[in-house]
This record gives structure tokens, sequence and C-alpha cells, in this order.
């Protein structure tokens, strides 16, 4: 490896701290914006480093130092919410054999559509050879009547890894909102030097097949998925396998779960009736990156 | 138009025809163990989840191929990497290989040629293929695909026990609206692939756990 200059970091965490972008201003007749974030992670010294972290607001980033050798970046949205026109774009570019965590501090709301319009969020990023990208925000919860689009791309050079966790729950559930949302379309893709080996679109729509639907979200209150490929998420995967092969012995039904092998990595998807007990379950899914990471994903917030 | 056409259609739909449908149950299996298919109202819940879900699923990949045809590689990639449950990835390559096998011995304007071996050769765009080759009127073929899906998985469930042969032929009645309707919605292009039932997609995933199985899928 090459030797790398330790760049100044950046200012992160103060929106407007980064000259507006062309894409920053008020969308269309609505009261969301557009936010455009930028990150670059590089192996430093054998440290990851994050050497940009630019965002536009809404959409804030905060890399705080922490222990271990990873970069963390903390993504949230000024309000801890997403509202109608909002779109956040964010492009991250994980430099060979640096260590990415990208998270959330608290789940992301999506507030009610206006007039048909919703929130957009998108991620593209590119992880280079022998670098590792782990994305595990909270849980997204969509409001009654809310519109919300997802993309996300993974462009994965040589022998990356990436571990990627989406979900969705159902709502404020302890106000009875179940599955009242109007649509909530997310769509993972990843590539492994160009060739596509993951394309996968979860749409829920009320007006086409409800989520509640008995075979959409059925009784369960969260949905969640966890890709993972590359050789950093082999002990992931053979972890997840056992898992879920104890799993279809328990009779408790609170809980189902299926994985499934592919010749680049492994897909789990787990539903839930409630979203602590989901995440307890997803939280020792990921244990097995503390010895990458140097601590658990979620062992403590910023 | 041409006549034999429709008869064409028929043959496709013909339960002869060797295109190895009956080894899978669309999930029906692996939810009913799993207590998901307690009564006939779930029965109904599920099997407007299986059209859903292929008309969401494959659907799109039918037309753009049908459409395109110097697409297919594409659309079978793309097939490839949206059917991430490997249950059923493995039941729509066990049954496009066959489709493909049983449509280039019986049909002259089917070239063998048409299916490379070394692409993975998954049922929706091989169909597509084949439909094309055979001029086929594409709305039609894929309201079939779906009539076809459907009533594997009705014969599943006549199978399992869970319904009798004469109320699955009424409710495969019953579902002829819902079904030109999900062949109306769906979408035309390969970005248009998406699922809708992720508990249904989820509890297939649990097939191959199933302690005694009947069904491949």
């Amino acid at each position: 490896m090459g030797r790398c200059v330790v760049m100044e970091e950046p200012r992160v965490g103060q929106p407007g701290s980064v000259p507006a972008r062309d894409e920053t201003g008020v969308a269309d007749g609505a009261s969301g914006t557009s936010a455009a974030g930028h990150l670059e992670v590089r192996c430093v010294s054998g440290r990851s480093v994050t050497t940009r972290s630019q965002a536009t607001a809404p959409l804030k980033l905060l890399t705080p130092r922490r222990r271990g050798g990873a970069a963390w970046i903390y993504l949230s949205t000024f309000g801890g919410g997403l509202v109608a026109g909002d779109r956040v774009q964010l492009y991250a570019d994980i430099h060979p054999d640096s260590v990415a965590v990208l998270t959330t501090q608290a789940a992301t709301k999506v507030f009610h559509q206006q007039e048909g319009m919703g929130a957009q969020q998108s991620l593209h990023a590119t992880v280079a050879q022998g670098a590792t990208l782990v994305v595990a925000p909270d849980p997204l919860t969509c409001f009654a009547d809310a519109v919300y689009e997802q993309r996300q791309t993974f462009d994965l050079v040589g022998d990356a890894s990436l571990v990627l966790l989406d979900w969705v729950t159902c709502g404020r559930a302890a106000r009875g909102e179940r599955w009242t949302f109007d649509r909530y379309d997310s769509r993972n893709r990843i590539r492994r030097d160009g060739k596509e080996i993951v394309f996968d679109r979860l749409r829920l729509d009320a007006a086409l097949h409800p989520p509640a639907d008995a075979f959409a979200a059925g009784p369960f209150d969260v949905l969640a998925t966890l890709y993972l490929v590359g050789p950093a998420a082999e002990e992931g995967i053979a972890e997840a396998e056992a898992w879920v092969a104890d799993l279809q012995g328990d009779d408790d039904l609170r809980v189902q779960a299926s994985f499934s092998r592919h010749d680049w990595g492994a897909v789990l998807r787990v539903m839930g009736v409630r979203t602590q007990r989901v995440s307890t379950v997803l939280k020792k899914r990921l244990n097995f990156l503390e010895s990458t990471l140097g601590m658990g994903v979620w062992s403590r917030r910023a | 138009m041409n006549p034999a056409h429709d008869w064409t259609l028929w043959q496709l739909a013909d339960s002869a025809f060797p295109a190895g449908g009956f080894a899978h149950s669309g999930g029906l299996e692996a939810a009913w163990k799993a207590g998901f298919l307690p009564d006939e109202d779930a029965l109904h819940a599920a099997l407007h989840a299986v059209l859903a879900q292929t008309a969401a699923g494959a659907l799109p990949l039918i037309h753009a191929v049908a459409n395109e045809p110097e697409g297919f590689a594409d659309a079978d990639a793309r097939a490839h990497a949206s059917l991430l449950n490997h249950v059923a990835n493995r039941a729509s390559r066990a049954q496009g290989r066959a489709l493909a096998a049983a449509a280039g011995r019986i049909f002259p304007a089917v070239d063998a040629d048409l299916f490379d071996p070394d692409l993975e050769l998954h049922h929706a765009p091989v169909y597509g293929r084949a439909i094309a080759a055979l001029d086929l009127d594409p709305d039609a073929a894929a309201c079939l695909f779906l009539f076809n899906t459907l009533r594997g998985a009705l014969s599943a469930a006549v199978r399992l026990g869970i319904t009798g042969p004469l109320r699955a032929q009424t409710l495969l009645h019953e579902l002829a609206q819902p079904a030109q309707e999900a062949a109306d919605h769906a979408g035309r292009s390969l970005d248009d692939v998406y699922q809708c039932a992720p508990l249904l997609e989820l509890l297939q995933g649990q097939q191959d756990q199933l302690y005694s199985r009947l069904f491949q899928s």
C-alpha cells in the first residue's frame, strides 16, 4: 500500500458548514429539500480514516473517533425524519483495505406524503479491493400515509466485503398504527466487478398489494434483510446459517427467518412481532463484526 | 391471426406438457407446515400472494424478453440476481431448463441453440424467449404463465390436503379476475422486477428445512 497522507478532517455535523451544491434547495412546491452527502474513507497507517465528509442540510454526517481500526459515520437528518419532498443522496467511496461503518443514532421516521409526493433516499457506495463496508442503520419507520422510496447501489471491487442491513417497521405500533403508509419501495443492488449479484426490490403499496396482507407483512411488525457478502462476512454467514437451523425447531412463531446461501455470500430475512426483539436478534447476527471493528455495531451510541 | 397460435397456447397450458411445474408448491407447503394456512381464507390470501408475487417478479422479465429477444441473457441474469431465496431460485432454474428442453424438442420454431447451457436458464426469461420464437401474443402468454403458476399451487394444495379438488377448481375460477388485474399492472422492463409478499418469500425459503416434504419448492 502506498503512503497515505492524513488529510485534515473536515468539520462535520453542521448543516450549512459546507457550501451548498446545486442539488440544494426547496423542491418544487413541497416542504422538503434536497440534500447531498459525500463520504470518503481511506486506510492511513493501518487505520481507517474518514478523509471526506460533506453534507448539505437536512443531512448530517457525524464522524466520531472510536476505538478499533474502523471509520464510523453516523447519518442523521434534521429533526430525525424525512418529510414529503425530501430527497437525500449519499455517495460513499471506501478505498482499498479500509473498513467503514455507516449507521444512525435513531430510527428514521418518514412523515405523511403531500399530494402524492413522498421522501427519497439514495446511497451509492463503491467498496474497493480489500475494503469492508458495514451499513447497519436503525430501522426505518413509515408513518400513516407516508410514501418512501429508497435506492441503494453497491459496487464492490475484487474481494471487497459488504454487510448490509435494511429494515422497516410497521409505523407507530404503540398508537395502533400498523402498515398504514401509502407506499414503501426499497431497492438494493449489489455488483461485483460490474456484474450484478443482487437486485432486491421490495414494494409495499396500499393501492396494489397492501403491506398488512396476510402474506406480505401478515402478523409481523418488522421486516429485515441482512446481506452478507465477501470474505469479511464469512463468519457472519456461518453464524446466521446455524441460527436459522436452530430456529426451525423452535415453536416460537414471533420471529421467523430464512437463510439463503449463494456463491457470492448469503441473505438472511427476518420478520418479527416486536422491534425490540428483532433488534436483539439482529444485534447477535452482527456480533461477528466485533473482531473486525474492535467493538459491536450497536454497542454504544456516539 | 394464425389460428395455430391458440393451439400452441393450449398445448403450453396442458398439464401433459413436460415443463415440470407440478413439483413445486410456490411456497404453500412451507407455509402450511409453519402453520400459516389454517383455513380456506388463509389459502385464498396465499394464492393472492402467489399471483401478486409472480406478476411482480416474473412477468416483467417475460415481457422484456418477448419484446426484445436479444436481451435474453440480461433478463436471465436479472432473474438470478432477484431470486434471492435459494428455494425459489432453484425452482425457477429447474422449470426453465425443463421448458427449454421440452420446447426445443417439440416446436420446430424453437431452436435449441436459443438457450445457452452456460446461462442459468430461469423460468420467466426462457418462457419469454420461447413465446417470442413461437410468435405468441405476449399478453396472452403472460396470463397463461400466471394461470400455470396458480394451477400448480392449487394442485399442491390439493395434494397436501389443504383443500379438495372441486373446491380448488372453484378457487381457480374465482381468481381469474384478480389474475387479469395483476397481469395488467405488471411492469415490462427488467427494472420493474420486485417482490410484494415478503412473508410468502420467507416461508418458501424454509422449504429445505422441512422434516418431510412432497415438493421441491
